[in-house]
């Protein structure tokens, strides 16, 4: 076998390890947006996606630190989108008042 | 013998671990839920429609037998198909077809196609754009019925699949030049209709406007590069990059990047065809993104997956020039 056909191959086993790394990453929402936050963690919409997953495993503190998170981002960040702000703050409320239901801790002040 | 035989073997071992791991999964993903909403308890979605076949058959699954494994089982059986049609087009043009088809079913952009109810319009599309090209590079008389088959099949999957409207021809100019205006006027009717058709899918309402088209057009170019650089080396893959965060000079750098990569076509044009038609291919595939505004979502990974079948027989071709052989003997 030629040397180019070998090096076909590693890099086809390559492509076939960086698959296999990613489609762990697709195993359930809060595998998915754990790396989506880890890319992006100032965008709003993966953290808050992963905050919903968190709330869903019934992981509150997690998720109340992550909220806590994109509030710091909806008030820092300069540069988003008017319809990304929007659509996180609206999600933000309403998630905000979701924990805050199932946690029975009352509403927060922020 | 073993020559011939050990990369089909190192194929098949290494599509049963990806493939089981893509299968690994407890519950839907991304938009998934969108779809089921959509579907459950609603009447079959007409089929010759733009997206029809597609939404058709998710909405037989979501009301028949829905399971996230379930939806993943059939997007990796077309993922399969449209990798043999992938290798069988690579034959056509004369190379062994296991590095075209392993570079089709390994490569990780593939993921986010298989792995949701999203991509099955990409997978059900890329069928249809590549049944075309096989049955339009065949020599059969009946294969121009073959090739609108596949170009509605293609339609009938996404409305993406037009691009498979100048795919064809491209792929007859590498042996026939007089193809070539063919593919022009083609590129030229896709990038029209996409022009009248930039501001279609937006809802309304006032938390989606319209961007102006150059910001639009210049994230987007950064997406399009992006995802480019990851088909050769897939590494930091997302389902959520954070575009709006870069700055503007890299909207410049990468509308220069995507440039290059279209003139780098046209100077290969007369020294190696077909490399230029498979770049030609990935730059239609990324063309219309460009220009229709799709409501925040910029270009994602399964919009991709059009794309790797012509980058799939790049390397095809890259291989034959530097190593003198054809992926191995055919």
């Amino acid at each position: 076998m030629s040397i180019p056909k070998v090096l076909a191959m590693a890099w086809l086993c390559g492509y076939a390890i960086a698959m296999v790394g990613y489609a762990s990453a697709w195993e359930n929402e809060w595998t998915l947006w754990t790396v989506a936050t880890l890319h992006a963690p100032i965008k709003p919409r993966p953290v808050i996606n992963l905050a919903v997953a968190a709330i869903e495993r019934r992981e509150f503190i997690v998720a109340d630190r992550l909220l806590t998170h994109v509030a710091l981002i909806l008030r820092t960040r300069q540069n988003l989108p008017p319809w990304d702000r929007t659509d996180a703050t609206i999600a933000l409320q309403r998630n905000r008042l979701l924990l805050a239901r199932l946690t029975d801790s009352g509403r927060r002040r922020w | 013998m073993v020559g011939r035989v050990l990369p089909w073997c190192l194929l098949a071992v290494l599509w049963a671990i990806t493939g089981s791991a893509l299968l690994n999964t407890t519950q839907g993903t991304y938009e998934d839920a969108f779809f089921v909403n959509s579907l459950i308890n609603q009447p079959p979605p007409p089929i010759l429609t733009p997206r029809g076949l597609s939404r058709w058959t998710l909405w037989y699954q979501i009301n028949t037998h829905l399971t996230p494994v379930a939806i993943r089982v059939v997007n990796l059986e077309l993922h399969l198909l449209v990798a043999g049609l992938v290798g069988l087009l690579a034959s056509q043009f004369g190379f062994s077809p296991w590095m075209a088809v392993g570079i089709m079913l390994l490569h990780p952009l593939a993921v986010e196609t298989v792995a949701t109810m999203s991509g099955r319009g990409e997978l059900v599309s890329a069928v249809g754009v590549l049944f075309a090209c096989v049955m339009a590079m065949a020599t059969s008389p009946w294969k121009w019925i073959g090739v609108a088959a596949g170009l509605g099949l293609s339609i009938a999957g996404k409305e993406s699949g037009i691009v498979g409207l100048a795919c064809v021809p491209l792929l007859l100019s590498v042996r026939d030049r007089r193809w070539r205006v063919v593919a022009l006027i083609a590129a030229l009717v896709i990038i029209v209709g996409a022009w009248q058709t930039r501001s279609a899918t937006l809802p309304s309402g006032p938390s989606t406007p319209l961007q102006p088209w150059a910001t639009w057009a210049g994230l987007q170019a950064v997406a399009a590069w992006r995802l480019i650089v990851m088909t050769v080396l897939p590494i930091g893959q997302t389902v959520d990059f954070d575009y709006d965060g870069l700055a503007r000079i890299w909207t410049w750098a990468a509308s220069l990047c995507l440039s290059s990569v279209a003139y780098l076509a046209w100077q290969l044009r007369q020294g190696n065809a077909l490399m230029a038609t498979c770049l030609t291919w990935m730059l239609l595939v990324c063309a219309p993104r460009l220009i229709v505004q799709t409501p925040k979502s910029y270009f994602n990974e399964h919009q991709m997956y059009l794309a790797l079948p012509a980058f799939a027989l790049l390397v095809c071709a890259l291989m034959q020039k530097v190593s003198g052989e054809s992926c191995s003997p055919a």
